[in-house]
């Protein structure tokens, strides 16, 4: 073991929801053994930590890769950590306002979630996005069913929604292009659009009109929440993350639109 | 005009054979314009202006215009600059860009105030003036909508108001700090200014970048760009950039990917240029989700009417600075000009516009020729 590095046992192994096809794993762990400072000889701490070799369940990682898990946090509830606390980021790079409209798809374990945190950010409405069948949907705000119209349709329905309001941020998480095409006609002026899910095609756009005319800013970008936990802001963001999870009831919520996660 | 007028004189005029409807439309015009005059006690002015009578037909004809009202200037034009891209894109008929013919290009001169009306109060006779005014020699325009050009400032370096706006408002939203690598892809009029003003940002390196070295030269002039790299000469080169930030101002569909290829991962992109038509085959995964990339819209249109809030100024806020920054001498835009050309050589400019502009950067119109 080298310097500032820990030794974890890990117990809980939460999945990465990624489409990168980089298998990043994250776990929660009992934090056995450090040279550093902070958890010397304590055997009551536990970590969050990115999970690199699989293969053992005891790891030996860097400290500046562990985060704390609070006392008052059961350990799936530190997993769910990792993806609410993506879901924060993907929010707060597109700097949601309070009463602006915010739009997100389907298409991803974490879809619902990123609805319901921006329903916490003040998005209104919050719209999604999606197939009926993309499972279970949380009411965090209105749903148009894209099983039940053609993209043309779905497009009038957001536009007049998105005619209403002074401003708009919207998240793919699908890939799919006739979802994304979509979202950069209706993107208003000054909009913001991230890309974050993969497309299996490479897409057309028409930049001139949805990007330069509007002003509109395109983040491009992979959500999967493991990633968050190499982000440079990550501990500000799981710590916003696990303030948030030690409600009960907010808690369940999350746990509730994370498809995936069961709690133990 | 009431609507039931209108309806009989069209009525009229479709019974009119063809060859004499342009002379009767004219006369028509004129008409109205004396009643007009008459009406709200203005002066008629004889002046002259350039039209797009076709596409890639440019002229220098004669027109008639009313002398200001009561809010109002007469502004006798001293030099316009060509907006290459939209006036291209005019004159040429491409997609997002169709007019009606005879259509009357520019939005960009300065000129002196040879007139004024009575509830003008800022500018007097005499004064230089610059804004979104056409190439004519004479315009009425609202005293509120020109700048007034400070002292020091000459009208061919306070022609350029429009394209320093334009520009100014997407190296804003690009945010540059000092230290960072920053390149410019396209080095025509709009590339040029913007490596011009990406450089009072102290960026750590600024790069240009475009297709040949026609432009090289005037790239690295004081106060430009400290490399230039050609994509004819080695297409790879924009992989190896890496840059914080890259400013795209070619204005063509294929060059928004280009500039993407130059960032580095997680740098940003502003889309400057009009790159009218759709981009196919975006491979977004590999060439912007991986890479983490923000890409940005810089259009003139997207700036706020009131209030400014961070990256984001109003028009008149930018024309101002623009105007500062040419006054306190920290930045220089006459150089970019290789084509002074006169109003009425105006066939032949349009013509090497319609054909890509060949190498030229920054083209007037001098209107008032003096005596040397």
């Amino acid at each position: 073991m080298g310097l500032c590095e820990i030794e974890v046992k890990i117990e809980k192994i939460g999945s990465s929801f990624g489409g990168g096809g980089d298998c990043l794993a994250y776990g929660v762990g009992r934090a056995l053994a450090t040279n550093g400072d902070k958890t010397a000889g304590r055997s009551d701490v536990w970590v969050l930590t990115v999970i690199d070799d699989r293969s053992s369940s005891t790891i030996v990682v860097p400290e500046t890769a562990c985060f704390p898990v609070p006392s008052s946090l059961e350990h799936d509830m530190a997993l769910l950590a990792v993806p609410l606390a993506a879901a924060l980021n993907v929010w707060d790079r597109l700097h949601l306002e309070l009463g602006e409209i915010a739009v997100y798809t389907g298409g991803h374990h974490c879809s619902d979630l990123i609805g319901l945190v921006a329903v916490w950010r003040g998005g209104t409405p919050v719209i999604r996005l999606g197939n009926g069948s993309d499972g279970e949907s949380v009411s965090v705000g209105t749903t148009i069913d894209l099983s039940k119209a053609d993209p043309d349709e779905v497009l009038g329905m957001l536009r007049k929604r998105v005619e209403e309001k002074p401003g708009f941020a919207a998240v793919d998480l699908s890939g799919r292009p006739e979802l994304i095409d979509v979202l950069f006609e209706a993107m208003p002026r000054w909009g913001r659009l991230m890309l974050a899910g993969r497309p299996q095609t490479p897409l057309t756009v028409d930049f001139y009109n949805n990007v330069h005319r509007k002003g509109a800013t395109v983040v491009c970008d992979m959500f999967d929440p493991a990633l968050l936990l190499r982000n440079k802001d990550r501990a500000i963001y799981l710590s916003a993350a696990f303030r948030l999870l030690e409600n009960k009831e907010r808690a369940e919520v999350c746990a509730r639109v994370v498809r995936g996660h069961r709690l133990s | 005009m009431p609507e039931w007028l209108i309806k009989i004189l069209l009525a009229v005029y479709t019974r009119i054979p063809p060859s004499l409807r342009p002379v009767l439309k004219e006369w028509f015009a004129k008409i109205v314009l004396r009643v007009e005059a008459l009406v709200k006690r203005r002066q008629i002015v004889q002046g002259k202006r350039i039209e797009f009578l076709d596409f890639e037909i440019a002229h220098l004809v004669p027109f008639e215009l009313l002398g200001p009202g009561p809010d109002e200037i007469l502004v006798q034009a001293e030099c316009s600059l060509i907006s290459p891209g939209t006036e291209r894109a005019v004159l040429c008929g491409l997609p997002g860009a169709r007019r009606g013919f005879p259509y009357v290009p520019g939005y960009s001169t300065a000129g002196r105030v040879i007139k004024k009306g009575n509830a003008v109060k800022w500018v007097e006779i005499g004064d230089l003036v610059t804004g979104r005014i056409k190439h004519a020699s004479y315009e009425s325009v609202a005293a509120n909508k020109v700048f007034k050009v400070p002292a020091g400032v000459t009208a061919e370096e306070a022609c350029f108001i429009e394209l320093g706006i334009i520009v100014l408002q997407g190296i804003r939203k690009a945010a540059i700090k000092p230290g960072e690598h920053v390149a410019v892809v396209g080095q025509g009029l709009i590339g040029q200014l913007a490596n011009r003003l990406a450089r009072l940002l102290m960026p750590a390196s600024l790069i240009a970048v475009a297709p040949s070295r026609n432009r090289e030269r005037l790239a690295l002039l004081p106060g430009g760009a400290d490399r230039y790299l050609s994509i004819n000469e080695d297409p790879a080169c924009v992989h190896a950039l890496e840059a914080d930030v890259v400013i795209e101002a070619v204005g063509t569909p294929q060059a928004n990917v280009t500039a993407m290829h130059c960032a580095r991962k997680g740098g940003r992109v502003v889309l400057l240029g009009s790159s009218r038509g759709l981009t196919r085959d975006w491979d977004v995964w590999n060439v912007s989700q991986k890479k983490h990339l923000t890409v940005i819209g810089a259009h003139i249109s997207d700036m706020p009417e009131v209030d400014a809030s961070p990256l984001r100024w109003t028009y008149e806020q930018e024309g101002r600075l623009f105007l500062e920054l040419l006054h306190e001498g920290r930045l220089k835009v006459a150089d970019l000009i290789t084509w002074r050309a006169k109003p009425e050589e105006c066939n032949a400019v349009y013509e090497v516009l319609a054909e890509g502009g060949r190498d030229h950067v920054g083209i007037t119109f001098n209107w008032v020729c003096k005596e040397r």
